[in-house]
């Protein structure tokens, strides 16, 4: 057997493949494990965002909400700083 | 096109829209249809035989997770897979010690190329030439080599052009021709 046929033999040998059995039942145990936990997730930032933007009052209550919790934050911190 | 790829297509598409209508079991045919040649293309690029199988695994869960994102007009299901093969053979080989040169075993003395010994010999000397490629060159090589794909889509997966495609399989040959003449000379 000369070099070139050998060549041939190895990317023949190379080419072949034995897979474990169930290799396919293991990915779709994976995938179904991935979707099990997927829907567990209790927060949805997606569903959380929708609700918000649902209507104008919800956002409006939302942004009050947000900026009155800042103003408060803000003056802690300069109280704090003046009490010093 | 031929008519078998282009049935093999649509099926493959056919199969990725039930899926997405929440037809979770359908994901099976494809890990089925395309198990062999993802294991195999791991395998060969990694130069790691226990493993590929759980690369391949992570392969067919990140497709599964992005099955939404594939968009038929600009692939083949089997290149946007095997795209994500290379993206995870490249992370799997990041972790792993790259082998250099150096490492190749020596030069067997061989006798008699033909015979069983010597054959061992020549395939564990062309596998440490093949690992020993640099990665871009052994992809392309194990994708045209191995898997038969053609130089346009290997591009595709790799995302460069033709040229660099086919400049990086002739290096990779040019590499394993000479570990080919070593042996011949080692043979003399």
């Amino acid at each position: 057997m000369n070099s070139d046929e050998m060549l041939a033999l190895w990317r023949e040998e190379r080419t072949e493949l034995e897979i474990s059995q169930g290799f396919a039942d293991g990915v779709m145990s994976r995938i179904i494990e991935h979707g099990r936990r997927k829907s567990k997730v209790p927060f949805d930032l997606y569903l959380l965002i929708e609700v918000i933007s649902s209507s104008r009052a919800v956002t409006a209550a939302v942004m009050a909400l947000g900026a009155a919790a800042g103003i408060t934050r803000g003056a802690i911190v300069v109280l704090s700083f003046l009490a010093f | 096109m031929c008519r078998i790829g282009l049935h093999v297509m649509t099926q493959d598409t056919e199969v990725i829209r039930q899926v997405l209508q929440g037809d979770v079991e359908s994901f099976r045919f494809l890990v089925e249809r395309y198990e062999r040649p993802i294991i195999r293309m791991i395998r060969n690029v990694t130069g790691d035989a226990e493993g590929c199988e759980d690369i391949a695994h992570d392969v067919f869960l990140a497709a599964y997770r992005k099955l939404s994102s594939f968009d038929p007009a600009c692939s083949r299901f089997s290149t946007w897979l095997f795209t994500i093969a290379r993206n995870k053979s490249i992370n799997a080989f990041r972790k792993k010690r790259p082998r250099s040169m150096s490492k190749l075993p020596d030069r067997p003395c061989v006798h008699n190329p033909g015979g069983e010994l010597g054959k061992k010999e020549f395939f564990v000397r062309l596998d440490g030439a093949l690992q020993a490629l640099p990665v871009a060159q052994r992809r392309a090589f194990v994708l045209a080599e191995f898997e038969k794909l053609p130089y346009a889509e290997i591009a595709m997966i790799e995302r460069t052009g033709i040229g660099t495609i086919k400049s990086r399989i002739n290096r990779a040959k040019r590499k394993l021709r000479l570990v080919l003449e070593d042996f011949a000379g080692g043979a003399e």
